[in-house]
């Protein structure tokens, strides 16, 4: 991990406490954890060793919301610096967790609201940290991954599950409040993905995904007959689509997570 | 067994049979497979579903383009080749008995290992 300061540093520290290893110092940073939106990073590599460079803010211009980058993705961003160290602890769980190849694991973005939830198939830089989520009183998932289980005898719809976080966390040495540590269910309510380019590089106008290429495409992303069969009742009742673009795929999310829908 | 090339061509008289544990979603105008053993998810037009659909090892290749030809309203000599390709294309791809598919080898890198012998997931990939 790469740390903004060493204040942040010595937190990540004391909550991963259990799981730090020293021994090996050639591993490559992965995530990137800023949390101090006082400080500016000094530009250029980030040191292997996880220490933070940093020069002091100029006191001028918009400060740097906390956020956590998974390589160059951001995936994680909150006013609450808490905030971000519960997502890494997060994403961690569901690295630890989706190596029970019983399950079927897939790497979608996850939004969610009460107890429904719907999945996006889009890159992080067309949707990331879209505030307007919020005011529809829906949340982002902050996961690495989620658990899908289809629609059976007794569930009517299929269900995804967000993994726990990270066990053996030292919260209170990190002065940070635990969050649940049991994994979420939700009931799906839908898979969104955004149109696919036209083999000349242009968007395709007019474009609309059949039922059949809907299935194909969402069904391919995970080699289970469970998750084919999730995928074949979402388009079956109309809850898998291709969007034009972000805003559309926005609009989706939004009527399949409305209360009485 | 066979393996499918282009130079394998169906008989009239021959009766293709799909491979068990096939699933399948028909929709109008198009189909979907999912071939579970192969992790393979094939998306069929309104010809090779039809096609798809009357692979059960009892109909002949000739009662398939005649069947066809009556459903698109169209003559035998027209949806012939249309047929003879969809059946090359399942065979091609394993999915009918007596044809093996393709030989895939995923690729999975040699994982790097911690001094305890654990694996060290040194940068997980982007989702």
């Amino acid at each position: 991990m790469r740390a903004d300061t060493k204040d942040t540093l010595e937190r990540l520290r004391a909550l991963f406490a259990n799981w730090v290893d020293d021994a090996n110092t050639d591993v490559p940073w992965a995530f990137s954890v800023q949390v101090d939106n006082s400080r500016q990073d000094v530009a250029g590599a980030a040191p292997a060793d996880g220490r933070a460079q940093t020069v002091p803010g100029t006191g001028r211009g918009p400060r740097p919301v906390p956020q956590l980058h998974l390589g160059g993705r951001l995936f994680a961003r909150s006013r609450s610096a808490d905030e971000i160290f519960v997502a890494l602890a997060s994403v961690l769980g569901g690295v630890l967790a989706s190596q029970d190849t019983t399950r079927c694991w897939l790497a979608l973005r996850a939004f969610a609201r009460g107890d429904k939830a719907a999945l996006a198939d889009v890159q992080p830089a067309v949707m990331s940290a879209d505030r307007s989520y919020a005011r529809h009183g829906i949340a982002e998932l902050p996961t690495w991954v989620v658990a899908v289980e289809p629609p059976s005898s007794n569930t009517a719809s299929a269900t995804i599950e967000v993994p726990p976080v990270l066990s053996g966390l030292d919260w209170s040495g990190a002065a940070l409040t635990p969050p649940a540590a049991n994994g979420l269910s939700y009931g799906l309510a839908g898979i969104v993905g955004i149109d696919p380019k036209s083999e000349s590089g242009d968007q395709q106008d007019g474009f609309a995904a059949g039922p059949g290429q809907q299935l194909a495409s969402f069904g391919a992303r995970h080699p289970s007959a469970g998750w084919f069969v999730t995928v074949r009742q979402l388009v079956e009742t109309g809850h898998a689509a291709f969007a034009p673009d972000r805003q559309a795929a926005r609009n989706y999310i939004l009527t399949w997570l409305e209360p009485d829908q | 067994m066979q393996a499918a090339s282009s130079n394998n061509t169906f008989t009239a008289t021959d009766s293709p049979q799909a491979v068990e544990g096939i699933e399948i979603a028909v929709f109008e105008g198009e189909a979907v497979l999912f071939d579970e053993r192969a992790a393979m998810v094939h998306h069929l037009g309104a010809v090779a579903g039809a096609a798809w659909m009357c692979c059960d090892g009892d109909t002949t290749v000739e009662a398939i383009t005649a069947e066809l030809a009556e459903i698109f309203h169209t003559s035998a000599a027209d949806i012939e080749a249309a047929v003879a390709d969809s059946l090359e294309q399942f065979a091609a791809e394993g999915l009918l008995v007596g044809y093996q598919g393709p030989t895939r080898f995923p690729l999975t890198p040699d994982p790097t290992l911690a001094d305890d012998g654990t694996e060290v997931l040194v940068a997980p990939p982007d989702p």
